[in-house]
């Protein structure tokens, strides 16, 4: 707690990866339907998947200390190109954000606010998480550790909660489901939360002491263990009514039922999710606005108004990505996926190979 | 350059006007108390004669009244839920609001037609609830949501409060909507509803006296058959939901304490699959009445004991055989195949009707006298 | 960008210690003493408190020489001028010859004597209230302390008054503050740095600080910020507050103040930097932290278990203030499904003649609410009866029963008053944040609300105090500062001061060790 710069530690550095993969929570959904009755396991293979992502960025920022997603790609392809796939990558980290806000937009207008058009509550949620990624990676690292502790006990709140409604029945049959189902659903759930770390790069300037695997690890087990806990929930629950829910980790909230007063408390735990998923639109739109301020250049003008051009262009996709929930489903589950493990894990491997290759060419002349 | 307080307070403002434009207000009137129709019990019927679904809602009266019932219903017919539903917003004159609702009773007619197409309704609106109760009624729904009852209440609540205490004393077993969207959707399993009739009725006042008959068995959205109170007892010694309760034997009432099942099942043979159910009751139990002592000593406990055992073997097969010439799996043995014997389940589901009406079974019951209460032996009517 | 544009508008001089702004003619005091007393006149004649007396010293020896002493009348001790200086001067047989610091250290009674050849200096310390002692033939004059102004004794506090521990309040008078303070730390580390700030008011503010403790960095900061000040007038510590602040934007305020010496004793101890203001018995303590609001001094001198106990019912208080109005419009307007059945019959029933919506009632009563707060603060004595009537039984129970408002609402506002002066420090922003949340969650019910108070989180997050974050030590998590924070640990626990604040020298006592039973 030393009067210092905006620098974060490695320690607040694993809250905020555990933080971003918190934000999650609406995936669930999705998850479900790729992996059924057996998703909880897949989520623990792809954690492990997910570990050696991170281990793959930590790598990054070894062989460029201080360097973010920008100078390693300016490094490996030369500067213009670089700069070309910097701007794909930010456009592709923009689309991930869009469809979380619509999802967040669409869920609050259908579930808390029956009342009020979607896009309204996505402007509104824009404009706080704007203001908060304003505040630079200080305020996430502030927060981190109290925001994760914060998810961590409602989550244990709503076991507590949900237990006497579960029944360890509904996770049986094990196994079951033919192969090819299962390389799908680990292709999907490794991709779509896990890889999306490789946007923290954008942090690794601010990270003393270089960002270590370690707190990339330790991230991820806290997140997972969240999520898994989450859809533990679920499946125990609902049973074979799995995929049935637009919005199952918030329609658990439904059967609580304590003593008989204290029932259709949803509203009461909406502030965690809300929350969550306000951490998780923050943090990408700081990571976009980074890198897109990197890409045209630290120019002074331009740069302190990216952050309200990136939030419009944010709004415009939001709105034009899908005509309904279901078009939104079917995006996720028959493209998104795919296209997210394409760009965030197989293209950085090679990417990885290539700059190491590079460095020890640097390193023998 | 502006000053940057000064676009702090514009940017607020912008944000008030754009709320105020696209208005989403606090001033909505349909949010004000005085304008929801708090809806406390819903009926469906089904009108053969129009092929309509007959949708009521029960709906109290909050302000101040003198005498005469703090509720009313309104009955609107519609090709589908959803028409009818906003049939009865119109008459209602208030938006419906169903967060509250307590229970839904479904009327004869509408289980013989099959109630599957109804469901969709009570699950997809956002207001949805999971944990409310369902019941049947022999008669029409709406005629027994009509009924005010003794206590003054209304019968919605009323019929919550007696399945609450019906449950509580292991007479019938509840049915949640969840739970019948959940077994919906499982492999073969046949629901029980329990139903819901008149005992009483005071031919002056018009006021009735609610009771639990039995329950009925539903399989796919239709009604099956209907087993009365024993039977349903019976049912509920199957799925292991009897905490409370009594066994009347001849001689003697036990008071139940507690009881456990584990239902088995597997499939024997190679060519000729045949299924074998396997019951496993443990029951313990406190001597509660003691009739004719002449014919009771300690030793004679084991004697109960086994006179218990024979008592619930009988029920339960009763129930099961009923169960087996309906074809309707009550006991969700097909759930227990699919979950821990996946591969035979995967041999035999296709034919499982047949496997069902020709399944054998064999019941193990221990049931195990406790305690006698506060007398170690009858004080009256015996010869020391 | 546009936040340093802004400050340097705000802070655009650096101003040196010397203001003395008097337009420099000659500054220098004659050998004449009528000279002098013509210039004297001449500079303070709009005062017409001067008083100057003329006098022989050593008016019985061989060779009287004269001698003036000017004050003014009601900042002067003339009971002292009369005893100490004039009398025994004027009874000597020996007369002043030699240097004027000689004679001063010869023949002076007074403690505190400065000889001072600037006329303007002289003339300042005439305004402080000293005398000042011209001898002819000199060009320098004595400057004495006689300061004997009217000064209120040390009392108890109006606001932080505890029920056990020390329950004396800083004056006005600056002296007696610092008096106060040392009085609980006899160390010689102790530092009072002076600084006079205010171009008219020529206010004396001490900064104070334990060396060795308190961070030279926010010793630096501290002193920078004040040399920056630049205006007419200080009349109170909260000019100096507003002044130096790091938000002056912000609802939260980022310096300490208290009434109380131990309260300021045991903050310097902690590694903090105090100001004393001369003419203000409100002290400032800087950096300022979210926790400290809920922090007493009582909390410290009882057992850690009802402290602790009592900090975290502080929390949920204010919380409680900020969000039940909001709360209630969220619950009855938007999302009437979490209220229990039969209560809803029951509210439904109240409400069922009232012509406003839930939200239009609860901004009505709270308004009621604030103007009756502001009423009773500025009213007289005599009419406080009056208002309590007329807030109690009209405002309450005439409107709930003519059908304006209904029953809930009324417990609702109650509650809200209530649990608000729980934590005192806060109470003006608790009340901003219960109307800004108030009016969000009218429109967007409980989604409304959690934003609003995300959005006054990343505010708090994002403010620091003199570099340090404000929501230490819960941002930016370090175990051991969680011993005082919604926690109060037996004493003998507490072994370490703040991490950052002091510098270096974090342990304040040996071990960790509870007193021994039985000894």
């Amino acid at each position: 707690m030393d009067i210092k710069e905006a620098e974060i530690s490695n320690k607040q550095f694993k809250y905020i990866v555990a933080l971003f993969l918190q934000g999650t929570l609406l995936y669930i959904t999705y998850f479900l339907q790729k992996g059924g009755r057996d998703t909880y396991i897949m989520m623990m293979v792809a954690a492990i998947g997910g570990i050696l992502i991170g281990c793959l960025n930590a790598g990054f920022t070894k062989l460029y200390p201080g360097g973010d997603i920008v100078t390693i790609l300016c490094h490996v392809f030369g500067g213009v190109i670089g700069k070309i796939f910097g701007l794909v990558y930010g456009a592709f980290f923009l689309l991930i954000c869009a469809i979380n806000l619509r999802q967040t937009g669409q869920f609050v207008a259908s579930n808390l606010l029956p009342d009020q058009n979607w896009i309204i509550i996505a402007v509104v949620f824009t404009i706080v998480c704007l203001y908060a990624a304003k505040n630079g990676p200080g305020f996430f690292s502030y927060i981190g550790a109290i925001g994760c502790f914060f998810l961590l006990f409602m989550s244990a709140v709503l076991l507590l909660c949900v237990l006497p409604h579960m029944d360890k029945n509904h996770f049986m049959p094990v196994m079951v489901q033919p192969v090819e189902s299962y390389v799908d659903s680990l292709i999907f759930i490794t991709a779509v939360p896990f890889s999306e770390i490789f946007m923290l790069l954008m942090f690794a300037p601010y990270v003393r002491g270089g960002i270590k695997k370690g707190s990339y690890i330790k991230g991820i087990i806290i997140a997972t263990i969240f999520i898994v806990a989450s859809v533990v929930r679920i499946i125990a629950v609902f049973g074979p009514l799995i995929k049935s829910f637009s919005y199952p980790s918030f329609e658990i909230i439904y059967i609580i039922n304590l003593g008989s007063s204290l029932s259709r408390v949803e509203s009461f735990f909406s502030p965690f999710i809300i929350f969550a998923l306000f951490i998780r639109v923050a943090i990408m739109l700081f990571c976009i606005t980074k890198l897109a301020c990197r890409v045209i250049g630290e120019k002074k003008r331009l740069s302190d108004y990216m952050i309200y051009i990136v939030s419009v262009l944010l709004l415009i996709l939001t709105v034009y990505i899908a005509d309904s929930n279901e078009k939104l489903l079917e995006i996720m589950l028959n493209l998104v996926g795919y296209v997210t493990f394409v760009m965030l894990v197989i293209l950085p491997i090679i990417i990885f190979i290539i700059a190491t290759v590079k460095n020890k060419k640097k390193v023998v002349t | 350059m502006v000053n940057k307080s000064v676009k702090r307070w514009l940017a607020l403002f912008l944000t008030f006007v754009i709320f105020i434009v696209t208005g989403c207000s606090p001033t909505a009137d349909k949010r004000k108390f005085d304008s929801l129709a708090i809806v406390l019990g819903v009926g469906i019927d089904y009108d053969s004669s129009k092929d309509n679904v007959l949708f009521t809602t029960q709906i109290v009266k909050t302000e101040e009244f003198e005498g005469g019932k703090r509720f009313f219903n309104i009955t609107q017919a519609g090709k589908n839920m959803l028409e009818a539903v906003d049939n009865a917003d119109n008459e209602a004159n208030r938006v419906l609001y169903v967060a509250h609702n307590q229970i839904v009773v479904i009327g004869r007619s509408a289980a013989e037609n099959g109630i599957f197409d109804y469901m969709d309704y009570f699950f997809r609106d956002d207001e949805a609830r999971y944990d409310i109760a369902m019941v049947m009624t022999e008669i029409d729904a709406w005629k027994l949501l009509d009924k005010a009852t003794n206590l003054g209440s209304i019968p919605s609540q009323e019929m919550t409060i007696l399945l609450e205490n019906q449950v509580a004393m292991s007479s019938c077993a509840k049915l949640e909507l969840l739970q019948f969207a959940m077994e919906s959707n499982s492999c073969f399993k046949a629901s029980v509803m329990p139903i819901i009739g008149i005992s009483q009725e005071d031919p002056e006042t018009e006021k009735v006296q609610f009771e639990v008959t039995g329950s009925g068995v539903f399989s796919n959205g239709k009604l099956m058959y209907v087993m009365n109170r024993d039977e349903t007892r019976g049912y509920l010694w199957g799925i292991g939901k009897i905490d409370k309760g009594e066994i009347m034997l001849p001689n003697v009432n036990v008071d139940i304490l507690g009881s456990s099942t584990e239902l088995k099942a597997k499939i024997e043979g190679d060519k000729k699959k045949r299924l074998v159910i396997t019951f496993d009751i443990d029951v313990k139990g406190n001597l509660g009445e003691v009739v004719k002592p002449d014919e009771q000593n300690t030793q004679e406990l084991k004697e109960i004991n086994k006179a218990c055992e024979d008592l619930i073997k009988q029920q339960l097969s009763h129930v099961l055989e009923q169960s087996f010439e309906n074809g309707c799996d009550i006991f969700g043995v097909s759930d227990y195949l699919f979950r821990h014997k996946y591969k035979s389940w995967e041999l035999v589901k296709n034919n499982w009707q047949d496997l069902y009406k020709h399944a054998a079974f064999e019941i193990k019951v221990n049931a195990n006298i406790i305690r006698t209460g506060s007398l170690i032996e009858p004080i009256f009517g015996s010869e020391k | 960008m546009l936040r340093k544009l802004f400050t340097k508008l705000i802070r655009s001089k650096k101003i040196n210690h010397n203001i003395n702004n008097i337009p420099q003619e000659d500054n220098s005091i004659s050998k004449d003493l009528e000279e002098n007393e013509r210039i004297l006149h001449e500079k303070l004649r709009l005062s017409s408190d001067l008083r100057i007396r003329m006098f022989l010293i050593g008016s019985e020896g061989k060779a009287p020489v004269s001698a003036m002493i000017a004050f003014i009348d009601g900042m002067c001790s003339s009971i002292y001028v009369n005893r100490d200086i004039i009398g025994p001067l004027m009874h000597k047989t020996v007369n002043p010859k030699g240097k004027i610091e000689d004679f001063v250290k010869e023949s002076l009674v007074a403690c505190d004597a400065q000889v001072i050849p600037e006329m303007d200096k002289c003339i300042n310390s005439v305004m402080e209230g000293g005398s000042v002692l011209f001898i002819d033939g000199y060009s320098a004059a004595i400057v004495i302390d006689s300061k004997g102004y009217p000064k209120r004794s040390v009392e108890q506090p109006s606001n932080e008054v505890v029920m056990r521990g020390p329950n004396a309040s800083f004056t006005e008078h600056l002296r007696t503050n610092t008096a106060l303070v040392r009085r609980y730390i006899k160390d010689n580390k102790l530092a009072f740095e002076k600084a006079e700030i205010g171009r008219r008011t020529k206010t004396i503010i001490n900064i104070v600080y334990i060396e060795g403790i308190a961070n030279n960095k926010l010793i630096d900061r501290v002193r920078k910020r004040l040399s920056s000040i630049n205006t007419d007038a200080i009349l109170d510590s909260g000019y100096i507050e507003q002044y130096i602040e790091d938000r002056p934007f912000s609802i939260f305020a980022t310096l300490g103040n208290t009434q109380k010496p131990d309260v300021f004793a045991a903050k310097l101890l902690e590694g903090r930097v105090g100001i004393l203001v001369d003419g203000s018995p409100i002290a400032l303590t800087a950096p300022f932290l979210f926790q400290e609001s809920f922090q007493n001094a009582e909390d410290y001198y009882t057992k850690p278990f009802y402290a602790t106990f009592v900090r975290i019912i502080r929390y949920l208080a204010f919380l409680a203030t900020i969000i039940t109005p909001a709360a209630f419009v969220a619950l009855t307007v938007f999302h009437q499904e979490l209220i229990p059945t039969s209560l809803l019959f029951s509210m439904a029933k109240a409400g069922s003649g009232v012509p406003f919506n839930s939200f239009h009632e609860t901004v009505l009563l709270l308004s009621v609410f604030e103007l009756l707060k502001e009423a009773g603060i500025h009213m007289p004595k005599s009419m406080g009866q009056t208002i309590s009537i007329v807030g109690a039984l009209v405002m309450g129970e005439t409107c709930v029963s003519a059908g304006l408002i209904s029953a809930p609402i009324v417990i609702v506002v109650a509650f809200t008053a209530v649990t608000g002066y729980v934590v005192n420090p806060l109470h003006e922003q608790g009340t901003l944040l219960r109307w800004g949340l108030l009016i969000v969650t009218g429109f967007m019910g409980v989604f409304g609300l959690i934003l609003g108070l995300i959005v006054v989180l990343i505010h708090l997050v994002s403010i620091t105090s003199f570099g340090f974050p404000y929501l230490s030590p819960y941002a930016d998590f370090e175990p051991g500062d969680i011993k005082d924070s919604f926690l109060r640990m037996p004493l003998w626990y507490m072994v370490r001061r703040p991490s950052g604040m002091s510098d270096g020298n974090r342990v304040r006592v040996d071990t960790p060790v509870p007193p021994s039973e039985g000894e």
